[in-house]
């Protein structure tokens, strides 16, 4: 959880992941945002993130996010 | 090129795409929500290849290209009857050793190397403590005979547009895209005009809840060299902090040096993010 903070840290530190629950919905990340989280995830993290896993509920907070991360981790 | 007529199809293709093939290379990260608006606007597309899928998004006077294709195969080759534009985005060099293994194959498909940006970014949010625009340089412009307005483009449209198609250097994309973007409501202008001709454009975007994106800055041939391309961003990203937007960025290509000391002298820093275009005529 922590590596997974320092990536989203490191892609938009203006940016409170703990206290934001519709990072997506709201807006607060942009595509560009997502298209370097993902890369990111997927190097750091030997996964997988597919297109049909890019669902705002999979990004709107840092729980939903680890919880895709450790899904994928696990499948592999 | 079939289309697509669904969201649900789309995500049928790819899904099928992803059991033929032994991992999927692909440089398309839109969102459902994304991609759903264009297929709702009729403008996606797609061609099936051994090596995977080519989804093709109709930009009018060419497509954006999204490819799906088998990890380490070679790329498609294909013809098409507009341009194509494929687009690499990578943010601090993340994806550079994907993207320079990737360049190779791209080449050999015939898509030639075309542009390279770097996103440039400002704070505006209310901590900022200047003004961008200061009441001098309004009154200096005012002075100079010059109007502005951030929401007075169809007074001046059919100028505007003739303005940014002898202006815009974007290779073979169109004046008549730029029309189009004109007519969309998401797109934002502000317009200085003097004795009844427009002076200066800045085209804008909201794209997030507190982020928005400069796209153009066009000054007239006849009013260069009076600053009103500072002017007129400096004008813009006052309006937009006090509409309550906190960040400000911009593409700009490496080799404008003068659209970088602009947003550089404004206080504009590179972000890290970069893209890299390639297009196949």
């Amino acid at each position: 959880m922590e590596e997974m903070m320092q990536i989203l840290k490191g892609v938009r530190p203006d940016v409170d992941f703990e206290n934001e629950k519709l990072l997506i919905d709201n807006k607060v990340l942009d595509s560009f945002d997502i298209i370097t989280i993902v890369s990111e995830f997927n190097e750091n993290f030997d996964i997988e993130i597919d297109v049909e896993d890019l669902e705002p509920y999979n990004f709107n907070t840092i729980e939903a996010m680890w919880e895709l991360i450790t899904k994928l981790q696990e499948e592999g | 090129m079939k289309k697509i007529e669904s969201l649900s199809e789309y995500r049928a293709l790819l899904g099928e795409n992803k059991k033929t093939h032994n991992g999927i290379d692909k440089n398309c990260f839109l969102l459902p929500s994304g991609m759903e608006k264009f297929i709702s606007a009729g403008k996606v597309y797609y061609r099936s290849y051994d090596q995977g899928i080519l989804i093709f998004i109709d930009e009018n006077s060419y497509y954006n290209l999204y490819y799906y294709i088998e990890k380490g195969s070679c790329f498609p080759v294909f013809s098409c009857e507009k341009p194509v534009l494929i687009e690499e985005l990578s943010q601090n060099g993340s994806r550079d050793a994907y993207i320079a293994a990737n360049e190779a194959r791209l080449k050999a498909a015939g898509f030639g190397f075309y542009r390279k940006s770097f996103q440039y970014e400002i704070g505006i949010g209310a901590e900022e403590p200047q003004r961008f625009c200061t009441a001098e340089d309004e009154q200096a412009v005012k002075a100079s005979g010059f109007r502005y307005d951030t929401a007075c483009y169809a007074d001046f449209r059919p100028q505007i547009i003739s303005l940014w198609k002898e202006s815009l250097d974007f290779g073979d994309i169109s004046g008549d895209d730029l029309a189009l973007e004109l007519s969309q409501d998401e797109e934002l202008l502000t317009v200085i005009s003097g004795d009844g001709a427009v002076a200066c454009t800045y085209l804008y975007e909201i794209v997030g809840r507190d982020v928005s994106e400069g796209r153009h800055v066009v000054t007239n041939p006849s009013y260069y060299r009076k600053g009103l391309g500072s002017f007129v961003l400096g004008l813009t990203l006052d309006h937009l902090r006090a509409e309550g937007i906190k960040r400000h960025y911009t593409w700009i290509h490496e080799q404008n040096i003068p659209s970088v000391r602009m947003h550089e002298r404004l206080g504009f820093l590179q972000n890290g993010r970069s893209s890299i275009q390639y297009i196949l005529k």
